[in-house]
């Protein structure tokens, strides 16, 4: 019960923070993507199916608070939980490098899902390149957020026992 | 079988999760209606949240402000120190007042110069993502806000309501590139459509190429869309753009107004008088072209 309060309160703070700091902080072009940097923890420590709920629970709340297409996220944030959560299994994924490295890979999979969007999907007329440059800008700031959110989290939420390597 | 449903029970759930997120995606990308079960809770139970981070923020702004101008006399002694921090901070709240006196009167006047009802809002956030151009407000259903109805500020159009709960509002803003506003060039009465770019300006586009157009022309409502009210300012013409044999021009514009300084809105019924029926009957989609 404890770590689902606590996610959902990361994710209320992560989704408050995203749609409030760009206008207090006038010099950032773009606001950390936090929710993101939620789902790679998830990916990381919570093999379960309550991460993929929370997973995608994470990508709702991004879509109702962006002009996105409802689904555009959730589809974002479940894929980076899935393949978080495949790298995670496979490698030993438990210093702070690595967990950087699992951010920048959810940020590359959000970056190809959202591109490949409105490369095929969308109706809007919108320049690639300010697009590339706008996730690049937010990936990088999540990058730099990393390390200080899965502090706050690892103090605060107590991490499940880990099945196996060879259960999956 | 159980066995196995349990051993690739994160697998199984992920994809079912993923089938999930492509059929919302797919349904609201293709369909006319948006399809969005959650939107509202979530909306309902993150704006005040959001509004409360936005007031403290802007009083701990305040504060670090005073602070930082009381530097300077930090020699002076300390009854003195603390006068001048008193006084500060209250000359600090009378230019707040007396700078947001000079918005709300600005806001009433717009006001009492627009057909129909309206509703005053304070924008409490910005978009989640930097690839959307969207904003909260703290009005809802309950104050009379609606899905469809035009937002506006003393300098222009800002945009229009997409979404709502019974005590928030989320706004479509006119630099978004979805967004479209009927719109006239108010010295040549040449018409055509405004459209947003991710650029940070807009465009109006769909013009005859006979028409006149200039650099410096501005760019009102036409009031035709059954959204805005007629004669809205919706920005400058900034450059022109005319293609050689195009049957069409566009000319880029610099909004009216300035979306990173927006704090106060009107939301503004549509003029019951200048709504043509396929306008009223409209429904904004999730990713068709709307107008705001």
């Amino acid at each position: 019960m404890r770590p689902l309060l606590i996610f959902a309160l990361a994710g209320v703070l992560a989704v408050v923070v995203q749609t409030t700091l760009v206008q207090r902080l006038g010099f950032l072009p773009a606001a950390p993507d936090l929710i993101l940097v939620l789902t790679v923890y998830l990916g990381l420590h919570y093999h379960s199916p309550a991460g993929a709920v929370g997973a995608f629970l994470l990508g709702y709340l991004l879509d109702t608070f962006s002009g996105a297409v409802p689904g555009l996220y959730c589809l974002t944030m479940t894929l980076v939980f899935g393949v978080v959560y495949l790298v995670s299994k496979r490698l030993w994924m438990e210093n702070p490098m690595s967990n950087i490295a699992a951010v920048a890979l959810g940020s590359a999979v959000k970056v190809v899902t959202v591109v490949l969007y409105f490369a095929v999907a969308s109706a809007r007329t919108v320049s690639l390149v300010v697009v590339l440059r706008t996730l690049g800008i937010e990936a990088l700031l999540a990058l730099v957020c990393a390390p200080a959110v899965f502090s706050a989290l690892d103090s605060y939420v107590p991490r499940p026992v880990r099945s196996s390597h060879a259960a999956e | 079988m159980l066995t196995l449903l349990r051993r690739y029970s994160v697998l199984f759930s992920t994809g079912t999760l993923l089938l999930l997120s492509l059929a919302l995606l797919v349904t609201n990308t293709r369909g006319t209606r948006r399809i969005d079960p959650l939107g509202v809770v979530f909306l309902e139970v993150i704006t005040p949240i959001s509004h409360l981070l936005t007031t403290v923020s802007s009083a701990m702004g305040n504060t670090w402000r005073a602070y930082v101008d009381l530097v300077g006399v930090r020699q002076e002694r300390e009854w003195l120190r603390r006068r001048v921090r008193e006084l500060e901070t209250q000359a600090q709240r009378a230019s707040a007042v007396e700078s947001q006196n000079v918005r709300l009167q600005a806001l009433l006047d717009l006001r009492e110069g627009l057909p129909g009802q309206s509703v005053a809002a304070r924008l409490t956030g910005v978009d989640a993502s930097g690839l959307f151009r969207t904003a909260t407000i703290n009005k809802g259903e309950s104050d009379g806000v609606a899905k469809g109805m035009a937002v506006v500020a003393p300098l222009g159009v800002v945009g229009k309501v997409v979404s709502t709960s019974p005590n928030a509002g989320r706004v479509l803003l006119l630099e978004d590139p979805s967004s479209g506003v009927d719109a006239l060039v108010q010295r040549s009465r040449a018409r055509g459509i405004v459209e947003g770019s991710l650029n940070g300006g807009c465009q109006l586009k769909y013009v005859k190429h006979r028409e006149d157009l200039r650099v410096g022309d501005l760019v009102v409502t036409s009031g035709l869309d059954g959204i805005f009210p007629k004669g809205v300012p919706v920005g400058t013409i900034v450059r022109l753009a005319r293609e050689e044999g195009g049957l069409f021009q566009t000319a880029e514009l610099e909004p009216a107004v300035d979306f990173n300084k927006l704090e106060e809105v009107l939301v503004v019924e549509a003029p019951e008088n200048e709504v043509p029926p396929e306008a009223s009957r409209a429904e904004p989609s999730g990713n068709g072209r709307h107008g705001g």
